[in-house]
């Protein structure tokens, strides 16, 4: 069934064309006609969201649903007094994104269920068949094990004799329903981010060279080798750790990472995690993890990790303090295994994480983004002034005054200069090309923000860097004679 | 905003306050005083966040507003005189902190507020106030040290050292207390140790800017102590000049240099030792420190080339010291021993 060429195919074809509604009404059929009817119905619940008329979706809908249930278009006369007192909202689709991914749970899903009201005189390995027409008691007949062909349309279904509760209890776990009561919290899911296999590679970052060299070694190398690693003893586990002065492009770089490791990508701040109720972090971090288990292999990029994972004596309430235990057993993967997932956490401020998360087998490896070089410069100049209406801009020159700017000042700079232009062009009433003096007064103007960080991480590394963690922070003050 | 969204933005916004993102609390507590503006909760969590931030003007007003909306609660008050102490309003400050107390006689924080509001102008008026914190709190650690701080400014130095120590045992990792401990042994002559000690506070907590600071004077002061022993040495060189033989003068030329040398070797030594790249820092950027050297390598000179050397001829010193007597040849020395004295005689922060 789910192997079937054609259905996978259509499959594909419909997640790449969604708004294909003949080939997804197309692919119902096939997968009603496999068997498929969950997803089946996930499909034409998507094609009757948007046109509730659909009459061949209705159609396929009353095979899928069974017979003896009448599927009506919104407007259409239906015996009212028989209705029974439910939500009869129209299908919710599921998430637009995967619908294909979400099929197979939910087959399995709408399959168990059926399994549970097949005879026992049913075939097990005869694909199942569409839901039997259940008694008054809500179970389904001996006699009805090969259940009857769906009833002609002429003829009048059975309302009374129907059982609209468990038919709402079989759909409602295959389709959510479109609006939530104050008491269906258990049917939310949480609102997580997942994006696919990023495009972004190594090679898009500009620049960098030493930072690139740093993560091939330490951490692409022998995700990519594991026989290799192996072979050498290196351990596999553990996370990176991205620290650095503000807008430097650690998130940038973590894309990239996932990009290279063929991996989806999710994103988490504290936002993410930080909730009210006492225990409710705790289990969003659990959530979080879970789902980036689900969606190995995956990069699971922690932002901001010194506020979700502060170091527990400084945290003055204890409400941080379970989140920051619960971090570290996830880390340890204890209760579920963290295969496929590729930790990588950022941080302006490593010094305020936990001492705990940075114990190897952990976030044991770090990378100090500085930032960025000339070359790197020159690319982020050039990506922020495209699409706009630059003349004779000498990026060489400009890369080369910005000695010190982070990927944000370089942006702001951008943004100062097409501001000139615009006004004078406002002014003028005539389009004028944003040009070099348009970059030299944004560079009067933006100064480097990554001062006080400087000052910051100047006084750790000359003050608390006995284990050597900051000696390449230390190198480069120096080397900037800041030290 | 229902009742249950407002209490989550406030726990909300008092996590990232506790977190250290005031910025983004500020945010938060500024919608939620948007649809509540008399939320008394609220305007103290704003308040601490404006203080958390630095602003301590908007830090007052806020606190004053909170204290309008709730008169009986003693922590706007409280918040209200950290804010004018930050400030330097040590009127204001005492005054919130008295009221503040008087709502709340048995919060240990009110007393421990009070007693820092108060031993800025009188430590003996402190004291009890401090005495009483202490009572009410004896496991936290911060009113040990306010404790140490005011027995110390009363001249009790053991009892504020056993006060800190006592701090440390409660948490070990207490920068201040660290720091203070230094203060009394740079006070009592234990260069390397004062040394050690604000390497410590620092290693705790980096940005601690007090601690860099005492740091930095004690290697200028020791620098400075140096001078003025070497500036001692000369005087001896040219008095000796002019009574000694040349032999005798000699070998006292060496002994002092080489004590000199020793005495600027084992500052170094320590000061390398304790605080590392620090001390290469201080002695290449810090004027005190460079003024310092310059004074001491010129005093070396003079000892050198006086007494070693001896290139100036024993007879013309002795002439040039025939007006011994007079105090015009002897007050520009006078006149720069002093000056080195009393810079050496000033006692570094607190």
């Amino acid at each position: 069934m789910d192997g079937s060429p054609l259905i996978d195919s259509l499959r594909k074809a419909v997640d790449a064309a969604p708004q294909d509604v003949p080939l997804r009404l197309h692919l119902a059929g096939l997968l009603l006609g496999a068997g498929s009817t969950a997803e089946a119905i996930s499909h034409l619940g998507l094609v009757l969201a948007a046109d509730p008329t659909c009459a061949e979706a209705l159609e396929l809908m009353q095979r899928a649903v069974g017979g003896g249930i009448r599927v009506d278009a919104p407007g259409t006369s239906a015996p009212a007094a028989q209705e029974p007192a439910r939500d009869s909202s129209p299908y919710e689709a599921p998430a637009q994104s995967t619908p294909a991914q979400a099929a197979p749970t939910q087959d399995a899903a709408a399959r168990d269920a059926l399994r549970a009201d097949e005879s026992p005189f049913a075939e097990p390995s005869a694909p199942p068949q569409p839901h039997a027409p259940h008694d008054a008691t809500g179970t389904s007949s001996p006699a009805s094990a090969i259940p009857a062909p769906p009833p002609q349309r002429s003829s009048e279904p059975d309302f009374d004799s129907f059982d609209w509760d468990a038919a709402a209890r079989d759909l409602g776990e295959i389709l959510p329903p479109m609006f939530l009561d104050a008491d269906d919290e258990e049917l939310t899911e949480p609102a997580y981010d997942v994006e696919e296999i990023s495009t972004v590679r190594l090679a898009d970052v500009g620049g960098m060279a030493q930072v690139k060299k740093r993560l091939e070694a330490a951490f692409l190398a022998p995700m990519r080798n594991p026989e290799l690693s192996r072979l050498y003893g290196k351990s596999l586990k553990g996370g990176l750790l991205l620290y650095g002065p503000p807008g430097c492009g650690k998130t940038f770089l973590a894309r990239a990472i996932a990009g290279e490791l063929g991996a989806a990508f999710f994103s988490v701040t504290l936002a993410d995690v930080l909730d009210m109720y006492i225990g409710q972090s705790e289990r969003n971090l659990s959530e979080i993890f879970a789902t980036a288990r689900r969606h190995a292999p995956c990069v699971l990029f922690l932002d901001e990790v010194d506020a979700i994972g502060q170091r527990r004596s400084q945290l003055r309430s204890n409400s941080m303090r379970g989140t920051v235990n619960q971090l570290l057993s996830e880390l340890d993967g204890v209760g579920a295994q963290n295969d496929g997932v590729f930790v990588l956490a950022a941080t302006n401020a490593p010094w305020d994480v936990d001492v705990a998360l940075r114990r190897p087998g952990r976030l044991d490896r770090t990378v100090l983004v500085l930032p960025p070089d000339q070359s790197a410069r020159e690319a982020i100049l050039r990506h922020h002034l495209k699409g706009r209406p630059v003349a004779k801009i000498d990026l060489a020159a400009t890369a080369k005054r910005t000695e010190g700017y982070s990927g944000a000042d370089l942006a702001h700079v951008c943004e100062t200069a097409a501001e000139r232009a615009l006004l004078d062009s406002a002014v003028s009433g005539a389009v004028r090309m944003i040009e070099m003096r348009d970059i030299e007064a944004a560079l009067a103007e933006v100064r480097p923000s990554i001062g006080p960080w400087l000052e910051s991480a100047r006084n750790v590394a000359m003050f608390a860097n006995e284990a050597g963690a900051y000696d390449d922070l230390l190198d480069y003050l120096k080397k900037r004679k800041l030290l | 905003m229902t009742e249950l969204d407002a209490r989550n933005e406030l726990l909300r916004a008092s996590t990232l306050l506790d977190l250290g993102r005031a910025a983004e609390a500020r945010a938060r507590l500024s919608t939620l005083l948007a649809a509540d503006p008399a939320n008394a909760f609220a305007l103290r969590l704003l308040a601490r966040c404006h203080h958390a931030a630095g602003d301590m003007d908007l830090a007052i007003d806020t606190a004053k507003a909170a204290v309008a909306a709730d008169p009986a609660s003693e922590h706007g008050h409280r918040i209200l005189a950290n804010a004018y102490n930050s400030l330097g309003d040590r009127w204001a400050a005492t005054n919130s902190a008295r009221e503040a107390l008087r709502l709340a006689p048995d919060e240990w924080r009110c007393h421990w507020l009070l007693a820092e509001c108060l031993r800025h102008s009188d430590p003996h008026l402190a004291l009890p106030a401090a005495h009483r914190a202490r009572e009410l709190a004896p496991n936290e650690a911060d009113v040990h040290v306010l404790y140490g701080v005011v027995v110390k400014q009363l001249g009790r130095t053991e009892e504020a050292r056993a006060a800190y120590l006592h701090a440390l045992s409660i948490n070990p990792n207490l920068a201040t207390a660290h720091n203070n401990i230094a203060v009394l042994d740079r006070a009592n002559g234990r260069w390397a140790r004062a040394l050690a000690g604000f390497r410590t506070s620092l290693r705790h907590n980096p940005q601690q800017k007090l601690a860099r600071e005492n740091l930095a004077n004690t290697i200028v002061l020791l620098l400075r102590r140096l001078c003025a022993i070497a500036y001692a040495c000369v005087l001896v060189v040219v008095f000796t000049a002019g009574v000694a033989s040349p032999l005798v003068l000699r070998g006292l030329g060496i002994t002092l240099t080489a004590g000199l040398l020793a005495g600027l070797g084992w500052i170094l030594a320590i000061a390398r030792r304790s605080v590392g790249a620090f001390a290469t820092m201080i002695l290449r950027t810090d004027r005190r420190a460079l003024t310092a050297m310059a004074v001491f390598a010129i005093a070396l000179a003079i000892v050198v080339v006086g007494a070693i050397v001896q290139l100036v001829p024993q007879r013309e010193v002795r002439a040039a010291l025939g007006g011994f007597g007079h105090e015009g040849h002897l007050l520009p020395f006078i006149g720069l021993g002093l000056l080195i004295a009393a810079r050496n005689a000033r006692n570094v922060k607190k």
